[in-house]
C-alpha cells in the first residue's frame, strides 16, 4: 500500500537528484557512501566512482550522505537535478587503511614507517601505457627515470637513493601478494589496478624477504564489485621527439676547405647555399645535387609513433574479468609492438574458507629495428663511432637530404652500392635489413586458500606460478655488393637469421598464520609467523646462422659455416622462516617486533644463512592527548621511527668460481682442437651476504581539518660487506672481481605537502600536492685489507662511476686538460693546443641530490585540469660517448666555437719561455713557471680540427655537465559528463573525456648541449653506472593525445 | 601446527637442497686440464703477434692509410696518450667482432696451463708455459719497460700489483727459458699422446721446442745489444751446451689449430687484412707506403710483389701502389686502388697456418749475432746471406735463392761488400724480410739501432717536432685501477722516456 502511494506520488512530484561524493582529501571518488533521504528509509549507495542517483519523494527537502571516517553531511534539495558533494575525513575516527605486507590490510596510523597509497585515479590520470611511468613524480623518495623511447618504454625505478653499490637497487613488486620482479610492472594494465601502495623503507623485508631491502611496491589488481560494472576505454596517443642535441647548421661536408661529396665529416666550408655535389657519380653517369645548406633533415628521420590502447572489464561480485589492447607505433620507421592482456580474479567464501585465482596473462608482439645487428656490422668494419641510429643521425652533414632516402630497394641514390657516404649505411637500409621480430609472454598467476577458523585468527596458503616466455628471431636481409660498391670499398651483408628462445620460471610456496585478538579494551595483538620457499629457474637459448645461402630464408639450416650460441641454464633457490609481533595500546600506541631467517643456493653452505630483525613504532600524539585532539588547528599528528636490519646476497647463481670458456672470438673449438681461456672476470667463494642497518623517523601531522597534511621521513642507512664487481687493473690476470668490499651510508629526508583542497570555490576546488625527496650519501670504506680508497664502478675509461671513500656514492671521475696548480689549462706555445691528463679529475655526484614533484589541479563542475612538474638536481651527468663522436664528425655545436676561426683557448698559459724546460718538466704544474696565453691560437698552424678530433675528444670534460632537469611530465584535462544527461537512458552511467599529454617540457641547462640525463642507455651493463649517456638509445619523446571511458 | 610444519620445513630443508649452486654452463678450475688451454694458449700468442702490431707497421715505414679514410692520430702525429693501443695490456670489448687479447690475459692462462701441468707432473705444459711467458713479458717491457711482473697474475696477493723493472724481468725470463731447456732437454720427459695432439705447434717435437727456446734466449739477448757492455757468455754457453741450435731455414714455428673459412676460423692474417669468412674483402685502412714499395722497387727487389698486393681496383693501370703515411685527405682517390698489406708471399689462403716465429727472423738474429761475435761456426756474411735467401724463399719468390743472390751481388742496398757498417746492412735487411712478418721487431730494432736511418716520419699537419715514439703510454685502466704503482713510474713521455735497451 505504502509502495503504491509512493509510486503513485513518483508520478506526481518526484524528483531523480543524482551527482557525485568525493572526499575532500584528495579529491578522490568515494564509493559506498550511503546517501538518504532525511528523515526516511529511502537510500542508495555510490558506486565505484563516487555517482550516486536517488529519487526524492515531492516535500522532502534534504538529502544525508554518510561515510565510515567522514564527517556525515546533509544537503538541502535546491532546484538543481545534480548535488556533488565532497566529504571531509572525521580526524577522531581517521582509520584510511594501507595494504601492507602479505596482503594485510592496516589502518595507516599503526605504521612506524613510511608508506604511500597511489590510487588508480591518480595512476591513470594522463594514460601512461606503463605503470611505472604512471608513478613517476607522485610518491616523495621514487625516482622513476625512462632510460629510451622504444616500444617498450623502459624505465628504472629506485626508491631512496641506493643500497647497493653495483648491484640491484629495485624495489621489489608485490602483485596481489606475489613477489615478483620489478620489471613485471611493465606487463600490467594500468586499469587493472586498484591501487599500490610504496612502502619506502626496508621495514617490509622481514616479511618480503631480501628483495624487499629497497622497499615495496605492492600492487592489488581489482577484485570485483558489489553491483556488475562494464567498462569501455580507448586512448590515442602520440609520440614524437621533444629533444634533440644542440647540432651546428653552419659548415658542411668535407674538410680543408673542400666540400667533399663522399665524407661523413663536417669539417668542410661554411654553408653559403650554392649546389653542390652529393655523393659519387654513379656508373649511369648520374649525381646527386643538393644545396648547400644546414637543414633539420637529422631530426626528420624520426617519425610520429602513435598507441592505440583499447581497454574493457567486467566486475561482478567475486569476479573480474578485463582485456587490454595496445597497438603501438614507435618513433623508429616501422618499429610496431602489440600488447594484448587479460585478467581474471576470482574468489568464492565457502563458510570460513575463502579460495581465489588470479591470472593475468599478456602477450606482446613486436616488430622492431634490430640496432644490435648493426653495430655487429659496424664493429665487422672496424668503423667506430656508428653505434646506434640516433649516434648514426645526428652524424651526418647539416644539408643531407636524408629523408629523402627511404626507398633503400629502388632509389638509386639511396641504395646501398650508391648511397653518397663512403662508410655509413643509409639509415633506412639497416631499419629494413636487421630487424627483430618477437613474442614475449608472460604469465602471472597465484592461487590463495585461506580459513579462518576464528575471527582473530587466520591461516593462508598462497602458491605463485610467474613465467616469462621470449621468443625472439633476429634477421639481417642481406646485400651483395657490386664491383662499384667494392671500388668504394663497401662489402656485401649476409643475411642471417639469430633465433632466441628464453624461458624463466619463478615457482613460490608460502604458509602464514596470523592473529590479531583484543586482549582487552586498552591493547590488542597482531603476529604473524610463515615460511617462504621459491625456485627460480631460466634458461637462454641462442643459435644463430651468420651467413644464409639462399637470402631471406630465414632457417638456420640454409647455412654456410658453423652455428653459433650458446644455452646456459641457472636455478637458485630460497628458503626463509618470518615472524613479526605487534602490541596496540588503545590504537594511539603501536609496537612491532620482526625477523626473518634465510637460506640462499647462492652462497656457499657456511654462509649462506643469515637472520635479520627490526622494529618499528608509532605513536597518534593527536588521540592520545585530550588538547591535540580537540584542537581545531591540528586535526592530527603522529610520530613513528623504525629500526631494522636486512640482510642479502643478490647475486646471480655460479658467481663463486671463475670459469672457462671457449669464446666464440677465439675461433676455438676448431675441429678435434679445444681450446679454453679463463673468463675475465674473478670470485670469491667465500662470499658473504651484505648487510644494510636501516633507520628512520617522521612524523605525519594535518591541519585545519584535515586540509593540509604533511609527511616527513628522515631515513639513514649504513651498507656494509657490499659484494661488488670491481675493476682490476688487467695486471692480476682479470679485469673484474666480485668481492665483500665496500661500505657506504645513504641518508635523506622525504617530504609529501597534500593541500586539498588549496582553495574552494563555487562547484570546484584548487588542490596541490607536493613532494620533496633530499638525498645524500658517503662512501666510507672500500676494500680495506689493501688500502684502496676508490674503485671503478663502471661507464667508459676517460669517464666513468668510481666509488671514493669520502665521496658520495657514485662520482664521475674523467680526464681532463692539463691544468697548472691554479686550474689554468695548460697549451702548447707553438700550437696553442691543450694536452689530456691521464689522472682522472672528480667531476660530482651522479645520483640527483634533489627530486622535487609538484602537482597543482582544478576541478570545476565535471572539469578537472592537473599538472605534474618534476625537477631532479644537484648532480652530474657524463655525455663521453656521444659528445666525442659528434666532435670527430664536427656536428655538434661546440665545434663550430668562434665560427671555427683561430682562437685562443681561454684561460690558457704556456710555459715561460724564461724558464729552463728540465725545470718545468720536474714540476709541471707549477704555476708559476707559466704565464698568460696571449698569442698561441688554436688553429693558426693547422686545420682547425686537428684540436677537435684530437684532445678535445680525449678530455671527457669537455662533455661533462649539470644534469639538472626541470619536466613537465603530465597535463591532463578531463571532462565527466554530468549524472544529468546521462539520465535519460539506462545503459550509460559513466562517460569521461580526457586529453593528455605526457613529457611535454624538459628544460636543462645550456651548458647541456647533449641529451635528457636520464637516458642512461649504459645501465644494463653497468647497473648502477648512473649519468653516462650516449647515443645508442632513441632521443626522449612527448606524448600527447586523448581518452574516452565509459561506464555501463 | 604452524610451527610444527614450519619446523618440518627447515629440517627437510637441508644443505642438500641449497647445494646447487655448482656451475652448469662453464667448467671452473676443477674440471680443467692443461691440454685443454695448450692450443688457445698457442693460438692466441702467435696471433697477437701478427695482427696486433699495425702501429709498428706504419712507424716503420712499411704501411699507409688508404685514401679512404682521414687523418688517424695518434698513430698518424706520434702524439700517443694513455687511450692509444691499450689492448696490449687490456683486453679489447669482447663485444667487438674480433677483441684483441691482452698479453696479461694470455699470461694468465699459460700460468694456469703451467700450474696444472705442474699438478699433474707432465712437465712438457710447464716447459711451454715458460717459452709463452718469455714472449709475453718481453713484449711488454719493449712497448712499456717497467711493468707488472713478480706481483702479476696473483689477484689472491696482489689486488694492485707493483711494477718492476725492465731489465729485472728480461734477467728473469732468461733464467725461465733456463728451465725449459732443462725440462724438454731432460730424457725422461715424456710427452702424452694428448699433449702431443694438443701442441698445435709442433706436435710434441721435444727438439723443435729446444731450437724456439734457444732462438728465443737469443732474441733476449739481442734486444739488449747496446746495455750487455760485451758477450753474454754465460747465456750463450747454454744455447751451446743444449746442442740444438736455432729455428733454421724452413723451420718456422708455426700453429696450426685447423684453420679454415668459418667465421673466427680464417688464418688470423688472412681475416684481418684480405677477405671475411663470405669471402667480402676488408680491410681498407691499411696500405702500402710508397716509401716501402720504391724501396724494394729502386732496388730490382720483386718481394714487393709478395709482401703486397695488388690494388682491387688500380687506376691508369698501377697495380702496386702506395701512400705516404700522415698525408692529408685526397679527393676522389679510394684505398681500393691502392696495395693491400697481406701480400701472396704473406698469406695465401685461409686455411694457412701462422707463424709464431719465422725462420727468416732467426736467420737474421743469428746473422747479427755472428757480426757481433757472440755466434761462431760460419761467417757473418754467410749467416746474413743465408738471412737474405731465407726471406725470398719464405716470401715463395720463385727461384729464390739464385734471385736473392743476383739482389745481393748487384744492389747495393744489400751487397755485403759495399757495406762497411754490417750490422746496419743486417738491420736494413732485417727490416725489408719483415713487413707483416714482425712488424713489432722493425720498431724494436729502430729504437734499439735507429735502423734504418731514414725510416720517414710522417707528414702529418699536426706532427709539430715530435718523433717516432720510444714507447707506448701506460693505459689509461692502470691510472683509474692501479693507480699508486702506475704513478710511481713517473710522468710517461713517448717521446723521451725510453726502454732500458734503448740507450740513444
Amino acid at each position: 500500500m505504502l509502495g503504491i502511494l509512493l509510486i503513485g506520488s513518483a508520478y506526481a512530484q518526484d524528483r531523480r537528484i543524482s551527482g557525485r561524493v568525493t572526499a575532500e582529501v584528495d579529491g578522490e571518488p568515494l564509493s559506498g557512501v550511503s546517501v538518504v533521504v532525511t528523515g526516511t528509509t529511502t537510500g542508495t549507495a555510490t558506486d565505484e566512482s563516487g555517482v550516486y542517483s536517488i529519487v526524492v519523494p515531492s516535500g522532502s527537502q534534504t538529502l544525508t550522505f554518510s561515510f565510515l571516517g567522514y564527517t556525515p553531511q546533509t544537503v538541502t534539495v535546491g532546484s538543481s537535478n545534480s548535488i556533488n558533494i565532497a566529504l571531509t575525513l572525521n580526524a577522531s575516527e581517521l582509520t584510511e587503511v594501507v595494504v601492507t605486507a602479505l596482503g594485510i590490510e592496516r589502518q595507516k596510523k599503526e605504521l612506524g614507517y613510511a608508506a604511500s597509497t597511489v590510487s588508480n585515479r591518480e595512476l591513470t590520470s594522463a594514460n601512461a601505457v606503463n605503470v611505472a611511468n604512471g608513478l613517476q613524480g607522485k610518491v616523495s623518495g621514487l625516482n622513476v627515470t625512462t632510460t629510451s623511447s622504444g616500444v617498450f618504454e623502459d624505465t628504472k625505478i629506485n626508491l631512496r637513493g641506493i643500497r647497493s653499490m653495483t648491484g640491484n637497487n629495485n624495489p621489489l613488486l608485490v602483485i596481489d601478494g606475489i613477489p615478483l620482479d620489478i620489471r613485471y610492472l611493465s606487463s600490467l594494465n594500468p586499469n587493472d589496478i586498484d591501487d599500490i601502495s610504496v612502502l619506502k623503507g626496508s621495514s617490509s623485508a622481514a616479511i618480503y624477504g631480501p628483495d624487499a631491502r629497497n622497499g615495496v611496491i605492492l600492487v592489488t589488481t581489482k577484485r570485483g564489485s558489489e553491483a556488475p560494472v562494464i567498462t569501455l576505454g580507448h586512448s590515442t596517443q602520440f609520440q614524437e621527439v621533444s629533444f634533440f642535441p644542440k647540432l651546428q647548421k653552419q659548415f658542411g661536408q668535407g674538410y680543408d676547405g673542400i666540400v667533399d661529396p663522399v665524407e661523413n665529416w663536417s669539417w668542410g666550408p661554411a654553408y653559403d647555399g650554392s649546389t653542390v655535389d652529393i655523393g659519387p657519380e654513379l656508373p649511369d653517369g648520374s649525381q646527386q645535387t643538393v644545396t648547400y645548406s644546414g637543414t633539420d633533415e637529422r631530426e626528420n628521420v624520426y617519425v610520429t609513433g602513435a598507441t592505440f590502447q583499447t581497454d574493457a572489464s567486467v566486475s561482478v561480485k567475486d569476479f573480474f574479468l578485463s582485456l587490454q589492447d595496445a597497438k603501438i607505433k614507435g618513433i623508429v620507421p616501422d618499429d610496431v609492438n602489440r600488447r594484448t592482456g587479460v585478467r581474471l580474479n576470482a574468489g568464492r567464501d565457502i563458510g570460513i574458507v575463502r579460495a581465489g585465482l588470479n591470472v593475468n596473462y599478456s602477450q606482446q608482439n613486436y616488430n622492431i629495428f634490430d640496432q644490435l645487428g648493426m653495430e655487429d656490422y659496424y664493429a665487422a668494419q672496424n668503423i667506430g663511432g656508428n653505434d646506434g641510429l640516433f649516434n648514426q643521425l645526428i652524424n651526418t652533414p647539416a644539408h643531407v637530404p636524408l629523408s629523402k632516402y627511404k626507398d633503400y630497394k629502388n632509389d638509386p641514390f639511396s641504395q646501398y652500392d650508391y648511397y653518397y657516404n663512403n662508410y655509413g649505411l643509409n639509415p633506412y637500409f639497416s631499419i629494413g635489413n636487421w630487424r627483430k621480430n618477437g613474442k614475449r609472454q608472460d604469465l602471472i598467476t597465484n592461487l590463495e586458500l585461506s580459513v579462518k577458523p576464528l575471527d582473530w585468527l587466520g591461516f593462508t596458503y598462497r602458491a605463485g606460478l610467474v613465467s616469462q616466455g621470449i621468443t625472439e628471431r633476429r634477421t639481417s636481409e642481406g646485400y651483395t655488393v657490386s664491383e662499384f660498391g667494392i671500388n668504394r670499398g663497401k662489402t656485401s651483408v649476409p643475411g642471417a637469421v639469430e633465433e632466441r628462445s628464453y624461458m624463466r620460471t619463478r615457482l613460490s610456496s608460502e604458509l602464514f598464520g596470523n592473529v590479531n585478538k583484543e586482549l582487552s579494551e586498552d591493547f590488542r595483538i597482531n603476529g604473524v609467523l610463515g615460511t617462504y620457499v621459491r625456485q627460480v629457474d631460466w634458461r637462454d637459448t641462442e643459435v644463430g646462422a651468420g651467413t644464409l645461402v639462399v637470402p631471406e630464408i630465414y632457417n638456420i639450416n640454409n647455412r654456410l659455416g658453423n652455428l653459433t650460441g650458446s644455452s646456459p641454464g641457472y636455478r637458485t633457490r630460497l628458503f626463509s622462516v618470518y615472524a613479526s609481533a605487534g602490541l596496540s595500546f588503545r590504537g594511539w600506541a603501536n609496537i612491532e617486533v620482526t625477523g626473518r631467517n634465510d637460506w640462499t643456493s647462492v652462497l656457499a653452505i657456511g654462509n649462506n644463512s643469515y637472520f635479520y630483525p627490526g622494529v618499528s613504532g608509532a605513536l597518534v600524539l593527536s588521540d592520545a592527548i585530550p588538547a591535540l585532539n580537540s584542537s581545531s588547528v591540528i586535526s592530527y599528528l603522529k610520530l613513528r621511527g623504525a629500526w631494522n636490519k636486512t640482510g642479502n646476497a643478490d647475486i646471480n647463481p655460479y658467481l663463486l668460481a671463475a670459469t672457462f670458456s671457449q669464446p666464440d672470438y677465439t675461433g676455438f673449438p676448431f675441429g678435434n682442437n679445444s681450446g679454453l681461456t679463463a673468463g675475465n672476470t674473478a670470485y670469491d667463494p667465500n662470499l658473504k651476504p651484505e648487510f644494510i642497518n636501516s633507520t628512520e623517523a617522521g612524523l605525519d601531522i594535518s591541519f585545519f581539518n584535515n586540509r593540509v597534511n604533511l609527511e616527513a621521513t628522515y631515513f639513514y642507512q649504513e651498507n656494509t660487506d657490499q659484494i661488488i664487481s670491481i675493476n682490476l687493473s688487467d695486471a692480476t690476470g682479470y679485469g673484474r672481481s666480485y668481492l665483500n668490499a665496500a661500505s657506504f651510508n645513504n641518508k635523506g629526508f622525504e617530504l609529501d605537502l597534500n593541500l586539498s583542497p588549496l582553495v574552494r570555490f563555487t562547484d570546484g576546488a584548487v588542490r596541490f600536492r607536493a613532494n620533496a625527496t633530499y638525498n645524500d650519501s658517503e662512501v666510507t670504506s672500500i676494500f680495506a685489507e689493501q688500502e684502496l680508497n676508490q674503485l671503478s664502478i663502471g661507464g667508459y675509461t676517460t669517464a666513468g662511476n668510481f666509488a671514493v671513500v669520502g665521496q658520495p656514492a657514485f662520482i664521475i671521475r674523467a680526464t681532463d686538460y692539463l691544468r697548472d696548480d691554479l686550474g689554468r689549462i695548460i697549451v702548447s706555445p707553438t700550437s696553442g693546443r691543450p694536452s689530456a691528463n691521464s689522472t682522472l679529475s672528480d667531476f660530482g655526484r651522479t645520483m640527483p641530490k634533489w627530486i622535487l614533484g609538484l602537482n597543482p589541479s582544478v576541478e570545476w563542475k565535471g572539469f578537472n585540469l592537473s599538472a605534474l612538474l618534476e625537477h631532479k638536481g644537484g648532480h652530474f651527468a657524463s655525455f663521453f660517448a656521444m659528445g666525442n663522436d659528434m666532435a670527430w664528425t664536427g656536428v655538434s655545436a661546440a665545434t663550430a666555437y668562434n665560427d671555427r676561426e683561430p682562437f685562443i683557448l681561454p684561460n690558457s698559459v704556456v710555459p715561460n719561455p724564461a724558464i729552463d724546460p728540465a725545470v718545468i718538466a720536474a714540476d709541471p704544474t707549477n704555476s708559476e713557471y707559466y704565464i698568460e696565453n696571449t698569442d698561441a691560437r688554436i688553429g693558426a698552424n693547422e686545420p682547425i680540427y686537428a684540436h677537435y678530433t684530437g684532445e678535445f675528444r680525449r678530455a671527457a670534460s669537455n662533455f661533462i655537465t649539470s644534469a639538472n632537469t626541470w619536466r613537465l611530465r603530465e597535463l591532463a584535462l578531463s571532462y565527466e559528463f554530468p549524472q544529468a544527461w546521462l539520465q535519460r537512458q539506462n545503459v550509460l552511467k559513466g562517460l569521461t573525456v580526457s586529453l593528455v599529454g605526457r613529457n611535454l617540457f624538459l628544460w636543462v641547462p645550456s651548458e647541456n648541449e647533449f641529451m635528457d640525463p636520464d637516458f642512461n642507455s649504459m645501465v644494463e651493463d653497468y647497473p648502477n653506472a648512473f649519468g653516462n649517456i650516449n647515443a645508442t638509445s632513441n632521443p626522449p619523446v612527448r606524448n600527447y593525445g586523448f581518452t574516452v571511458n565509459a561506464r555501463f | 601446527m604452524i610451527l610444527s610444519l614450519t619446523l618440518f620445513m627447515a629440517v627437510s630443508c637441508k644443505d642438500s637442497f641449497f647445494d646447487i649452486n655448482e656451475n652448469p654452463n662453464l667448467p671452473t678450475d676443477e674440471s680443467v686440464t692443461p691440454q685443454l688451454l695448450m692450443p688457445m694458449v698457442l693460438n692466441a700468442t702467435a696471433k697477437k703477434m701478427a695482427i696486433d702490431y699495425d702501429f709498428a707497421a706504419f712507424w716503420s715505414g712499411y704501411w699507409a692509410r688508404g685514401s679512404s679514410f682521414g687523418p688517424s692520430h695518434p698513430l698518424e702525429n706520434y702524439d700517443i696518450n694513455s687511450s692509444y693501443q691499450v689492448s696490449h695490456w687490456v683486453n679489447g670489448n669482447t663485444n667487438d667482432v674480433n677483441p684483441a687479447i691482452s698479453w696479461y690475459d694470455i699470461l694468465m692462462d699459460t700460468k694456469t696451463m703451467e700450474n696444472k701441468g705442474r699438478e699433474s707432473g707432465e712437465l712438457f705444459y710447464v716447459g711451454v708455459a715458460k717459452v709463452i711467458k718469455s714472449i709475453g713479458y718481453m713484449y711488454l717491457v719493449d712497448m712499456y719497460n717497467n711493468v707488472p711482473y713478480s706481483q702479476a697474475l696473483d689477484l689472491q696477493s696482489y689486488i694492485a700489483p707493483a711494477y718492476d723493472k725492465g731489465q729485472d724481468i728480461y734477467n728473469d725470463l732468461l733464467v725461465q727459458l733456463d728451465s725449459a731447456r732443462m725440462i724438454f732437454a731432460d730424457g725422461n720427459l715424456e710427452v702424452s699422446t694428448v699433449a702431443g695432439n694438443a701442441d698445435i705447434m709442433f706436435g710434441g717435437d721435444l727438439t723443435m721446442w729446444r731450437k724456439l727456446v734457444n732462438t728465443q734466449a737469443l732474441k733476449l739477448l739481442v734486444h739488449q745489444s747496446e746495455v750487455l757492455g760485451g758477450v753474454p757468455t754465460a747465456h750463450l754457453d747454454h744455447i751451446a751446451t743444449d746442442g740444438s741450435g736455432f729455428i733454421m731455414a724452413g723451420e718456422s714455428a708455426e700453429v696450426q689449430p685447423g684453420y679454415g673459412a668459418n667465421e673466427y676460423q680464417l688464418n688470423p692474417v688472412y681475416g684481418t687484412y684480405i677477405a671475411d669468412h663470405n669471402g667480402s674483402l676488408i680491410d681498407d685502412f691499411n696500405r702500402a707506403s710508397n716509401w716501402m714499395l720504391d724501396r724494394y722497387r729502386d732496388n730490382n727487389d720483386i718481394r714487393y710483389q709478395y709482401v703486397f698486393h695488388k690494388a682491387v681496383a688500380p687506376v691508369d693501370g698501377i697495380e702496386y701502389q702506395g701512400n705516404d703515411f700522415g698525408q692529408e685527405n685526397e679527393q676522389n682517390v679510394s684505398s681500393s686502388s691502392e696495395s693491400r698489406v697481406a701480400g701472396p708471399g704473406i698469406v695465401s689462403g685461409p686455411t694457412d697456418p701462422l707463424w709464431l716465429f719465422t725462420s727468416v727472423e732467426s736467420l737474421f738474429l743469428q746473422a747479427e749475432a755472428t757480426q757481433r761475435g757472440w755466434l761462431t761456426g760460419v761467417s757473418a756474411e754467410s749467416a746474413y746471406r743465408a738471412a737474405v735467401r731465407e726471406s725470398f724463399n719464405w716470401l715463395g719468390v720463385p727461384n729464390a735463392e739464385s734471385v736473392a743472390d743476383t739482389y745481393m751481388a748487384n744492389e747495393d742496398i744489400a751487397n755485403w761488400a759495399a757495406n762497411s757498417n754490417k750490422i746496419e746492412l743486417i738491420i736494413n735487411q732485417k727490416h725489408l724480410a719483415l713487413p707483416n712478418v714482425n712488424n713489432f721487431e722493425a720498431w724494436v730494432d729502430y729504437r734499439r739501432l735507429g735502423y734504418p736511418s731514414d725510416v720517414p716520419l710522417s707528414i702529418d699537419a699536426s706532427v709539430e717536432n715530435r718523433k717516432i715514439p720510444l714507447r707506448l703510454s701506460y693505459p689509461q685502466n692502470e691510472y683509474n685501477y692501479n693507480a699508486a704503482n702506475v704513478e710511481a713510474e713517473g710522468t710517461i713521455n713517448p717521446q723521451t722516456s725510453r726502454i732500458f735497451w734503448d740507450i740513444d
